[in-house]
């Protein structure tokens, strides 16, 4: 069933997904920890914060920028929106001050993620080539 | 500081365990019993007599999981259920691949070999689960209780076969 999870971001942005460098394996790819939903204030699940590359290019900001401003505890996971359509997700615009291109991905259905479909996205998702 | 004591009844096969979490206010230390017998009756027969934990879990439960908690999400419940879990699992299971989710859940995860096995334990049961991955296809998912006996006994298989 769907839920009324917006979905408007062009099917060949890259997506982009903080990442703990600890909880990056040693082969590179990253943990399914990585690809939570952040938990609401009461507990509920909310959405997993991400950036969006074509927004980010408009302010004149590359993924480098992005990286530091989350510090060297960080890194930058790279996807790409029709890849995480294909997986069930939704992904909209939620802009903040602290960096532009901020935006949310959820379950379409907007029901929690589960640890499988962790799984799926760690399995497509890589280390920003501009930060190897 | 505060220090809080938990006393509970004494279950055999029991390990007690001191989790020191940090809150706003201090330190706060919780006496807990990370029991197996387990909340549920499945648990409660897993472990054979005399077998004994991976080496790792106690250190990986009391210092190192605690340490990735940033946001102090999860739960003690949460925490002594992913023991239990883990406890049963074959002594010469390796240290897995370990983290804290933002949605209040511990994930564990093993490559090994052509197996890829994870689990995870949050402070919803319902989110509880199992994946295997064979040869680097489709996950599959199972609800981790009610399968804790077969997360052990496949894993055994695993690390024999690999």
């Amino acid at each position: 069933m769907e839920a009324d999870i917006p979905d408007e971001i062009p099917p060949d942005c890259t997506v982009y997904r903080l990442a703990k460098k600890s909880d990056i394996k040693p082969d590179g790819t990253p943990q399914s920890d990585c690809f939570s939903d952040k938990a609401a204030d009461d507990g509920s699940s909310y959405y997993m914060s991400v950036y969006f590359l074509d927004e980010m290019q408009l302010a004149g900001k590359t993924v480098l920028d992005l990286q530091k401003v989350w510090g060297l505890e960080y890194t930058v996971l790279a996807l790409n929106a029709t890849d995480l359509r294909k997986q069930g997700e939704r992904l909209w615009r939620d802009t903040r001050d602290e960096f532009p291109g901020h935006g949310a991905c959820k379950r379409a259905d907007g029901a929690e993620r589960t640890r499988g479909q962790k799984r799926k996205i760690a399995k497509i998702a890589r280390i920003a080539p501009e930060l190897l | 500081m505060t220090l809080l004591a938990e006393s509970e009844r004494i279950a055999p096969n029991s390990t007690d365990a001191a989790i020191a979490s940090a809150n706003g206010s201090g330190t706060l230390t919780k006496q807990i019993r990370i029991s197996r017998p387990g909340p549920d009756a499945s648990v409660s027969t897993l472990l054979n007599r005399g077998q004994r934990p991976p080496a790792w879990v106690e250190e990986l439960v009391l210092e190192e999981i605690p340490r990735k908690d940033d946001y102090g999400l999860i739960g003690l419940d949460t925490l002594a259920r992913f023991a239990q879990i883990c406890s049963t699992l074959p002594h010469h299971t390796p240290k897995p691949y370990y983290g804290v989710g933002d949605d209040a859940t511990i994930g564990a995860e093993w490559d090994l070999g052509r197996f890829h096995v994870e689990i995870q334990v949050g402070n919803n049961p319902a989110m509880n689960s199992i994946v295997f991955e064979i040869d680097g296809g489709e996950p599959e998912e199972l609800p981790l209780e009610g399968n804790v006996r077969l997360l052990a006994a496949l894993m055994s298989r695993i690390l024999r076969d690999s």
